[in-house]
């Protein structure tokens, strides 16, 4: 299932000519989860983030990748929006999708989702290095991660 | 780097901590505070090597091995910690509030372990799961479940004694993630020596894996400095699952009696 919300759906602005340079703007991906608005802005590549949950309170621990691994973590950043038809409850941790389908977990949590109207989150899950993402979901309702990769 | 005299100030126990503090107490204070604001604010931080820990344990004029209890080592502002005397017949709750205290840690990880939902038993192992490193540090989770143990349920005193090691070892399965912090407590380039690989293959097949596991996962998101978490919502769940002595923890016949028994009087002599 996934239920667009048109009003917060940014503008694709593919092919967009500005002073004779050609710049590609990809959509951010919005979709609404039992009354939260989340919208899928970026795709980050590192091997050290912050393990805060969502909303982020002030955790200082962060997560590494060693350096005798071959992962890295990907992290997406996901606006989130609390509508009044928001009812409560649990909401379960976001996976992540890679291009072949294969489901990746994320140490973060949803907590207290309903404790501020909007924040924006940075969830990470390690992946293999050069992994492509294609989306993240939460249970049936899917963000479209393609074109948000710095 | 400029330093926010305000923030180290209150990091060390106050004007009134750090005015008792010696020059050279001070210079070590500065520069751990220096290195923990540039970590936290570097792009690419440089963690010490393993080489690099181990020729800090050279010097002999530390104030304490890196492995002593916090009840027998003075804290950031240089001083020992001024312990008050403990009622008769001391509970679980006592031992909170006058040798763990703040507890901020465990408190904070057996609150994440409540509001989501996890068994009693390991709420109270989230509650209990470091309050030994007021005692000793090295294999605290064997040390911790030892403690424990003649008073809390087994898969307790399983999830405490098995933590420590899961720590080093990242699950994704679980979301548990290998904490930066470790790169600097134990090297960037430390690798788990073989009793812990070990003990991980061991609990990698083990039905109750879960159980420390778990605990891991609730260590990661308690370093809150700011949040404030009493013993209150832990209260029902002490009274249905620690089987406080009657005579009082440290003067019962337990296995482990003596180790609260040390932790009431740290400074006894032998």
């Amino acid at each position: 299932m996934k239920i667009r919300v048109p009003s917060v759906r940014l503008a694709a602005l593919a092919g967009m000519s500005l002073a004779g340079t050609a710049l590609i703007v990809a959509a951010a991906d919005s979709a609404s989860y039992k009354g939260l608005e989340l919208t899928a802005k970026s795709v980050e590549r590192s091997t050290r983030v912050s393990l805060q949950d969502c909303p982020p309170g002030e955790n200082i621990v962060r997560g590494v990748i060693r350096p005798v691994e071959d992962n890295e973590f990907a992290t997406v950043q996901i606006d989130v929006k609390v509508l009044a038809e928001f009812e409560g409850g649990e909401v379960p941790k976001p996976l992540l999708y890679d291009d072949a389908g294969k489901a990746y977990k994320t140490a973060q949590s949803f907590r207290d989702v309903a404790s501020r109207d909007a924040y924006s989150c940075a969830f990470s899950f390690r992946v293999p290095k050069g992994t492509k993402v294609a989306r993240v979901a939460i249970e049936d309702v899917s963000l479209d991660l393609s074109g948000l990769e710095n | 780097m400029e330093i926010d005299r305000r923030a180290l100030f209150k990091s060390l126990g106050g004007a009134a901590a750090v005015a008792l503090m010696t020059q050279d107490q001070k210079a070590d204070a500065l520069e751990h505070y220096m290195e923990e604001q540039l970590n936290a604010a570097a792009e690419d931080p440089v963690y010490p090597t393993v080489a690099d820990l181990a020729a800090k344990d050279e010097d002999l004029t530390r104030p304490a091995r890196n492995g002593a209890g916090g009840l027998f080592r003075h804290g950031r502002d240089g001083k020992l910690r001024e312990l008050p005397p403990m009622p008769a017949k001391p509970t679980l709750e006592d031992f909170f509030e006058y040798r763990f205290a703040p507890a901020s840690h465990v408190l904070q990880s057996a609150n994440r372990a409540l509001t989501t939902g996890m068994s009693e038993e390991i709420i109270l192992a989230c509650l209990l799961h470091d309050v030994v490193l007021g005692l000793i540090r090295p294999d605290h989770g064997w040390w911790g479940a030892q403690l424990v143990e003649p008073y809390v349920p087994e898969k307790t005193a399983f999830a405490i004694r098995y933590h420590q090691c899961l720590r080093f070892f990242p699950d994704p399965e679980y979301g548990y993630e290998y904490p930066e912090s470790y790169f600097r407590t134990f090297g960037e380039d430390y690798v788990p020596e073989a009793y812990l690989q070990k003990t991980h293959d061991w609990l990698k097949n083990h039905e109750w894996y879960e159980l420390p596991r778990l605990l891991t996962v609730n260590d990661l998101y308690a370093f809150d400095r700011n949040a404030k978490v009493s013993i209150d919502p832990f209260r029902e769940i002490i009274a249905r699952h620690f089987k406080q002595p009657e005579e009082g923890l440290g003067w019962d016949n337990s296995p482990s009696t003596h180790m609260w028994r040390t932790m009431i009087q740290p400074d006894r002599r032998l």
